[in-house]
């Protein structure tokens, strides 16, 4: 049997998309039922609520985010949380909104040797998200850089032990982000710390009816 | 002592027509060693109707993330009306000393202002023993499909299997692809024949359990696609 590596999640419920979490048994077994455990911790990385559940071979687990995160508070607009999920399980998130549904894989785990970075279009209907959660209990201090041209602006952030952050990247660079309507041009999010972290980005582009779909990196 | 490794490499597909393209974005890195050191990232490309080509792009610096629309590098790909392609990224780097393990790549499909971005299959990764699993999907949002990017001389099978509630496996029979060429094929609808749709909030879901065996030589990549637009909404690798 293999070892049980947690993956963790940033989830939200709301209210610019839901999230449903998608569990897969890793391992067949005959017995047909699998257990996997779930934590939830919200922001600020005080344990929430958790889950064991059972799963059978043929099918997935779905469990939706308004039901998970029904005791977390909001936190800058959103309610949001850590998820922790471990078990011999392959864990995926999915994000929805009324137009379409996306994949998001487990947060990616970075740290002092190994940053991260993602590819970013700012447009004035575009929103990128960097969402940060933290598996180990000691805060960790987290360092964003917006690499756009000449220009490399940073900002430094700090995530409570087993807590998430999120951060709205038009907002937190707000001086580099302004761009006349029907404009738009490439930047990288870069993300590094000295610690340990979790880190993922969401894109939101906005479609027909100022509705949209928000996307993660898999 | 930090062993030095010369060059990463990755392989992955792209997607171009009227309303796609693809972009391959690139970070050179050598860990705690952040000086702007001159690197490179060559292009290969290969698929059905294609010859292989290849581009070195110069000018990338450790530590500077760039990138490059593919089309842009081979305009072949339009000029033929290449639809699907497999595509061989490597960073390297010309300071023999330096390890860039640490490069990342993302791979980005642009389809009329939406962007489906993944990382791609990291060549020479140890390779992950027995069967990985995912989801296989049918509902209102998603409908799911195997990409394989075959770079070998000889016809590869995917090897797919089903998980049934006893656990035991059962192989769909998938299509070969051939040598040095990508190619897609959506799970059969059988897939799903009686299992017990999910309600949720979004409507009705059926998600069964899919076994893939990894293979070294070939990257296979499970692709989820919008059911009404066809346009990939998702990508992971296998």
């Amino acid at each position: 049997m293999a070892d049980a590596v947690a993956s963790h999640f940033w989830i939200s419920s709301g209210p610019y998309f839901s999230s449903a979490l998608m569990l897969l048994p890793t391992v067949p077994l005959s017995n047909a039922e699998l257990c996997s455990n779930i934590k939830i911790y919200d922001c600020d990385g005080a344990l929430a609520n958790q889950i064991d559940s059972t799963l059978s071979n043929d099918s997935a687990l779905i469990l939706e985010s308004e039901n998970l995160l029904s005791l977390c508070k909001p936190q800058a607009g959103m309610t949001y949380a850590h998820v922790e999920v471990s078990g011999n399980v392959e864990a995926k998130v999915r994000l929805h909104t009324q137009e379409g549904a996306s994949f998001m894989a487990p947060s990616q785990l970075i740290d002092e040797n190994n940053s991260a970075f993602y590819p970013l279009l700012i447009a004035e209907e575009r929103v990128a998200l960097a969402t940060l959660v933290n598996p180990f209990p000691e805060s960790a201090m987290v360092t964003l850089r917006l690499v756009s041209g000449k220009r490399s602006p940073e900002i430094t952030r700090e995530v409570p032990g087993f807590g998430a952050r999120v951060f709205c990247l038009q907002t937190e660079f707000d001086d580099y982000t302004n761009v006349a309507p029907d404009h738009e041009f490439p930047a990288y999010l870069r993300i590094r710390t000295r610690s340990k972290i979790a880190v993922q980005l969401i894109d939101y582009a906005e479609q027909v009816n100022r509705k949209g779909i928000f996307k993660a990196v898999t | 002592m930090q062993s030095s490794i010369a060059s990463v490499k990755w392989m992955t597909f792209g997607l171009s027509d009227a309303l796609n393209s693809t972009l391959v974005h690139f970070f050179p890195s050598a860990g705690a060693i952040t000086a702007p050191y001159p690197a490179h990232c060559t292009l290969s490309i290969f698929g059905r109707g294609l010859s292989p080509n290849q581009v070195v792009l110069d000018g990338a610096r450790l530590s500077q993330p760039d990138g490059v629309r593919v089309e842009d590098a081979f305009s072949e790909i339009r000029e033929q009306n290449i639809n699907i392609f497999g595509i061989q990224i490597e960073i390297g780097s010309s300071q023999a000393k330096l390890n860039l393990s640490h490069s990342l790549c993302i791979i980005e499909l642009s389809a009329n202002g939406l962007a489906t971005k993944f990382h791609p299959v990291r060549i020479e990764d140890p390779l992950v023993e027995g069967l990985r699993n995912f989801a296989a999907i049918k509902d209102c949002f998603q409908q799911t499909s195997l990409i394989s990017v075959n770079p070998t001389s000889e016809i590869f099978r995917p090897a797919v299997y089903s998980l049934r509630a006893d656990g035991q496996t059962q192989e769909l029979g998938m299509e070969g692809v051939l040598p040095g060429s990508a190619h897609e094929q959506f799970l059969p609808d059988s897939l799903f024949e009686g299992l017990k749709p999910q309600q949720c909030s979004w409507g009705l879901a059926r998600v069964r359990s899919v076994l893939i065996k990894p293979v070294a030589e070939v990257s296979q990549y499970i692709v989820y696609r919008d059911p009404v637009t066809r346009r990939p909404m998702s990508v992971c690798k296998v």
